[in-house]
């Protein structure tokens, strides 16, 4: 491989162009900021033929925030996102997430649209060329198995690490979505299919670490919305090795609403562990009482069921998962009594 | 929320080892008096070449301004054996006072020949050369003109090599390397917090106090301490090299985790200050005699906070937790009578 292959880059102004330009070339990718996609490209995990820079679609880059709706294009700069008064002030829990992505720099380049539809991660696949060469590939690649469970059956365990996502379910938040056939509106969940059954077979709906978002040929997420929620109190907080340039060992994003003495609605999101952001389900059961005991063994239990760490980073998959439960207590409590 | 605050302090000596080699520093001084410095060792933002400046401006009494240091280019520079091992200031330093004093030899002959005295009766001022007090003397470019007469550009060299010392009967100096000879010291306190429920251990102060000999720049000796500590800390904390079938897991500069600024505590740097009768104007070295201390400084911190011995580097968050948890199964089944 070469340390850069060739591809053509084209820098549409419209987001009609920008449509035509993915058509044109069903292997062709967009480029925010380039931080993933430019460095898989030169480890030669991709070599797309054609580049779509989407920085210059003015229809992308706005962000508009105040006490009742949030919406953010997909090329707004996490940096940008990070310090914008109103989205500190009404949604606290994305400006948190956008604020302890990575390092400054990549803050500066990296783009909403790229963090939330971020490649998948695996130890056996974010490598060079020649090392996953020399392991014989992997199913997320051109290979015939997954090294983290090689008794997956064609399932991938690649895991999600951008740190809006789990923020923007928190939020119940929608995605506007372009493409060939027209806009659509979903909500963000149901980008996210990465649920690496091994019980059931890869399908368009229901997907693993390789096909883990439910974009279809030609479609990109154009923007982000979501509503806020009277009295709401959102934040995220996550654990990493180091401070900066670096990927999440685990995130969590909780949102919940108080009502006197009693929790009134709780939303609990996580990155970092499964290969899709993971929206716990049943935290509805957990409300209509006091913040108690009962509260945290109920939310030990659904972590229990529903976060799935794999052995994907060189930290175990164990401790990601027995500290997500940590951090969301945490959080809980914090906003709880806030 | 769980926080034990602790401090430990360690005292270790750098390791070291005399070499048989020796480092060669070379000194060009051309009609219009202008001094370059020709040294393989490569300044690796240590500040190597502003101690070499230095060096030869206190041999020869000159402004820093006249010096101009030239090193890393082998087609020009003679041979070193490089930047490692707290070797370059002791032993290229001294091969650059051998060199200078080489040179200011040549020119105080020269000054002799042309005030019509003896050489022992020169006195170098730097700018001035003269013979007594009473003699008006001649300025540098005087002399430099004099000593150029019959030779033209002069070039002087200087060597040093390491002492040989008595070893178990043996003489010896040392291994190929050509390790340090500065026999340096230092001491250390960490101050940590440790998460019991996350096992993440922040690092909220160092204190070092390290004997560098003379301190011939006290800048850098301050920088270069603060970036022992950051190698500690990264060895003790954060980097990690790990394998799949032979095939080494972190060999990037995301997996394999310097730590950033992000990550530095505070460090406090006191100099204490000696002679080494060996060293250049008495200095040892400041290049990595506090990298050692950290390392036992900061489990022994880890000690005290949790009463937890970590055998095992780096003490990432995953290890912590998994030694506060094997702790809390232990006393559970005290507790259980079991």
């Amino acid at each position: 491989m070469d340390a850069l292959p060739e591809f053509a880059l084209v820098h549409p102004r419209t987001l009609d162009e920008l449509i035509a330009a993915c058509v044109s070339n069903p292997a062709s990718r967009l480029l925010g900021g380039g931080t993933d996609l430019v460095v898989n490209i030169r480890r030669g995990i991709v070599a797309p033929p054609l580049l779509i820079d989407v920085n210059g679609v003015d229809e992308l880059r706005a962000i508009k925030a105040d006490a009742c709706t949030l919406e953010i294009g997909a090329s707004v700069t996490l940096t940008e996102l990070a310090a914008h008064p109103d989205v500190i002030r009404h949604y606290p829990v994305v400006a948190q997430a956008a604020a302890q992505i990575a390092g400054p720099t990549h803050r500066n380049m990296g783009t909403v649209g790229g963090n939330l539809c971020l490649d998948t991660r695996c130890i056996f696949y974010n490598q060079s060329e020649w090392w996953r060469s020399a392991n014989d590939h992997c199913l997320k690649t051109t290979g015939t198995i997954c090294h983290v469970a090689p008794k997956s059956r064609g399932v991938c365990f690649a895991t999600f690490s951008g740190d809006l996502a789990p923020a923007l379910l928190a939020l119940d938040a929608d995605i506007d979505i372009a493409g060939p056939a027209g806009p659509r509106t979903m909500p963000l969940a149901d980008l996210y299919i990465g649920y690496a059954r091994q019980d059931e077979p890869v399908t368009d709906t229901r997907g693993d670490g390789k096909y883990f978002l439910s974009l279809r040929p030609g479609e990109f997420v154009s923007a982000v919305r979501a509503k806020n929620t009277a009295d709401l109190r959102s934040a995220y907080d996550k654990i990493r090795i180091r401070h900066s340039i670096e990927y999440p060992v685990t995130g969590v994003a909780v949102a919940l609403r108080r009502d006197g003495d009693k929790l009134a609605d709780l939303r609990i999101a996580f990155t970092g562990t499964n290969p899709r952001p993971v929206r716990l389900a049943g935290t509805e059961a957990l409300c209509g009482g006091k913040l108690d005991e009962r509260v945290f063994k109920g939310l030990d239990a659904l972590v229990r069921d529903q976060i799935m760490a794999m052995k994907t980073t060189f930290t175990p998959g164990h401790y990601r998962r027995r500290v997500a439960g940590v951090l969301a207590r945490r959080l809980m409590q914090q906003l709880f009594d806030a | 929320m769980k926080y034990i605050a602790a401090v430990s302090a360690i005292a270790t000596a750098a390791p070291a080892a005399p070499d048989p080699t020796h480092a060669t520093v070379k000194i060009k001084l051309d009609f219009d008096g202008s001094i370059v410095v020709l040294s393989g060792a490569a300044d690796i933002g240590q500040g190597s070449t502003t101690i070499l400046a230095q060096s030869v401006a206190e041999v020869l009494g000159l402004d820093l301004a006249r010096i101009r240091v030239v090193t890393g280019d082998s087609e020009v520079v003679p041979k070193d054996n490089g930047s490692y091992s707290s070797r370059v200031t002791f032993m290229v330093g001294n091969a650059a006072i051998d060199a200078a004093n080489n040179l200011k030899a040549l020119l105080i002959a020269a000054a002799a020949r042309k005030l019509e005295a003896k050489p022992g009766e020169i006195e170098c001022l730097g700018e001035l050369y003269r013979a007594g007090a009473q003699d008006k003397g001649l300025t540098f470019n005087e002399v430099v003109t004099e000593a150029l007469k019959d030779t033209g550009t002069i070039t002087v060299t200087g060597n040093y090599s390491t002492i040989p010392q008595s070893h178990g009967g043996k003489k010896y100096r040392g291994s190929a390397i050509g390790g340090t000879m500065g026999y340096s010291y230092s001491a250390q306190v960490v101050e940590v917090s440790v998460d019991e429920e996350t096992g993440v251990v922040t690092v909220d102060k160092v204190w070092v106090a390290h004997d560098c000999g003379r301190a011939l720049n006290r800048l850098t000796v301050e920088g270069q301490v603060q970036g022992s500590v950051w190698m500690g800390m990264g060895q003790a904390m954060s980097e990690e090299t790990g394998f799949h079938n032979g095939l080494m897991l972190t060999a990037n500069m995301l997996d394999y985790r310097v730590p950033t600024i992000q990550d530095s505590p505070p460090i406090e740097v006191g100099i204490v200050e000696s002679m080494d009768p060996h060293g250049p104007f008495g200095a040892k070295e400041a290049g990595e005699g506090s990298l050692a201390a950290f390392l036992p400084a900061l489990t022994n911190a880890i000690a005290d906070a949790t009463g937890l011995r970590f055998n095992d580097l780096p003490v990432t968050p995953d290890r912590v937790f998994a030694l506060l948890e094997k702790r809390a199964r232990e006393v559970g089944c005290k507790r259980n009578g079991s």
